[in-house]
């Protein structure tokens, strides 16, 4: 019973927090995706890993993307936070369906190009997600 | 000689035995979101397991017992049912994150989703374990499971910052995401203290037939054994400190973590990885499965025996054949392998009491151990353990709520 009281108390104070930082707190596994997506492009380019394996890392990211992309037009944070997280959602969108293409085609400067476009989007979404937290 | 070749195989098994995918889970998420700064509670479950394996190994070898039959005699079937069915479901899911585990190897060599070899996986781990015997499964996959020294060498490849390491050895607040902070840290402990491990570990000694002169051979292979399978998990640690946290990745998927390795062995990294996880978990699967069938059938009295041929022993080998086909279950339905992995890390944390706190009553009785009945120093190492388990059982379930990523 006290289990599920301080259970129920600290989720409490979790969802108590604000819109703007609930929304910063969602936005790590994009965040991490954008620079993991860079890394797997990056190490594609490198003979290092094959390709089934950058598609299936295409696609979770895609998931990951969408996903957090519904959820932070349904939030109720600050109108200014979330159009510079759709900016920043979108440019990765644009960018792994670029890095698919170079990859098909077999075009490793694409593939590099594309890896440092993901590369800044996840250091900016990290740090918008580290300025609304404050 | 004997006993000496017992002991290094036991290390070797012990090392290779240990290495499962909650300890890589944990420790790629702890060096990628953390750097060294929890490397502490990787120590400090070190060092509380090589006592509660020490333990175990010392009660069979001294009583002939393995721990679930001892606490059902002893202690009583009432006593001992309730914790016995949270064990069960906490084996099952921890048995599916093990095949998650192999699964998802499978899915990054051959790009095939992971939830298609849920099945194929499941038959494999039920086919070893119907025809095999218990020392060759124990042997094998844990010879083949020193694969995984590759992240040792990874770790020295990238020259860490020493001073930086070794301060990670003592506990310190976290600058930042506090609540994820403590979740990766009781994940941890919960990687390394597994249930499983005691109730495997007693029965196989009880399979291997040990006696009082074992005593010291156990000894040997928990402290050498459990050290060196932890160096394994530092070694994880510490190259996703090198490579995932400096570029930003948290490892939110184990598709982040699977190139974590080709920094240090470019050609070969994805495939050492890969392999890596593949036979550390089919390693764990097997002896998941294996103690899920000790215990059950220890605690309702059946004959039970890996040695023995599954028609000596069919409620044995029913057992484990429901529970690798459950198991199997959840990840053919879709489970992320890493989510159900955390989410069962914690879950194992949760459950320590029911653990420890048989281990603090068998290791005192007499006449079960005589004089390798605990000393005070044991006791109070246990009772620690049990001090622990309890925090770890209160603050885990929140911990998940709050800091789950």
């Amino acid at each position: 019973m006290r289990r599920f009281a301080v259970i129920g108390i600290l989720v409490a104070a979790c969802s108590g927090q604000s819109p703007d930082a609930k929304l910063a707190k969602s936005l790590d596994a994009p965040a991490s995706w954008m620079s993991g997506l860079a890394m797997i492009g990056e190490k594609w380019s490198a003979n290092s890993v094959p390709r089934a394996y950058v598609e299936k890392s295409l696609d979770a990211a895609g998931d990951e993307f969408d996903k957090t992309t519904k959820s932070v037009r349904e939030s109720d944070a600050s109108p200014l936070l979330r159009n510079a997280v759709l900016k920043q959602l979108a440019a990765a969108q644009a960018s792994s369906s670029s890095m698919r293409g170079a990859i098909e085609a077999n075009d490793r400067a694409r593939v590099a190009r594309d890896s440092r476009e993901l590369a800044d989007a996840g250091k900016q979404l990290s740090e918008i997600a580290e300025d609304a937290a404050k | 000689m004997k006993k000496a070749l017992q002991l290094a195989l036991g290390i070797l098994t012990a090392v290779g035995g240990f290495f499962d995918v909650g300890n890589l889970a944990t420790s790629a998420q702890a060096g990628a979101r953390f750097r060294f700064q929890l490397i502490w509670s990787l120590l400090f479950a070190t060092i509380l397991v090589i006592f509660l394996v020490e333990m175990s190994g010392r009660f069979a070898a001294a009583s002939g017992k393995a721990l679930p039959s001892a606490i059902r005699d002893h202690l009583g079937f009432s006593f001992w049912l309730g914790p016995f069915v949270i064990l069960t479901l906490v084996h099952l899911l921890v048995l599916g994150a093990e095949i998650g585990g192999i699964s998802f190897a499978l899915q990054l060599v051959t790009g095939i989703g992971f939830q298609w070899w849920a099945f194929p996986v499941a038959i494999v781990i039920w086919l070893f374990l119907w025809r095999a015997t218990f020392s060759a499964i124990e042997n094998s996959t844990s010879l083949l499971g020193l694969i995984t020294v590759c992240f040792v060498v990874a770790a020295f490849v990238h020259h860490p910052p020493l001073h930086q390491v070794a301060a990670g050895a003592l506990p310190t607040l976290p600058s930042h995401d506090g609540a994820t902070y403590w979740f990766i840290a009781v994940s941890i402990i919960g990687s390394v203290i597994a249930p499983y491990l005691f109730y495997f570990y007693s029965s196989g000694a009880v399979e291997d037939k040990w006696d009082r002169s074992y005593v010291a051979v156990n000894r040997g292979i928990s402290v050498i054994g459990m050290t060196f399978g932890s160096a394994i998990a530092l070694g994880a640690l510490v190259v996703a400190a090198m490579v995932l946290a400096p570029r930003g990745i948290h490892v939110s998927d184990y598709n982040q973590a699977a190139a974590m390795l080709t920094d240090a062995f470019p050609f070969w990294g994805f495939v050492l990885f890969a392999a890596s996880m593949g036979i550390a978990c089919l390693g764990a699967a097997l002896e998941v499965a294996l103690s899920l069938a000790y215990a059950t059938s220890q605690t309702f009295g059946w004959n039970w025996g890996e040695d023995l041929h599954p028609r000596e022993d069919a409620r044995f080998s029913l057992t484990y054949t429901v529970a690798i086909f459950l198991s199997a279950l959840i990840i053919a339905a879709g489970i992320d392998p890493l989510k159900l992995t955390l989410f069962t890390m914690v879950i194992n944390a949760a459950v320590l009491p029911f653990v420890t706190i048989p281990f603090l009553l068998l290791m005192n009785d007499r006449r079960l151990l005589g004089r390798h009945c605990n000393g005070w120093f044991s006791n109070a190492i246990v009772v620690m353990i049990v001090i622990v388990s309890f925090v770890l059982a209160v603050v885990s379930i929140p911990l998940a709520f709050i800091g789950g990523t």
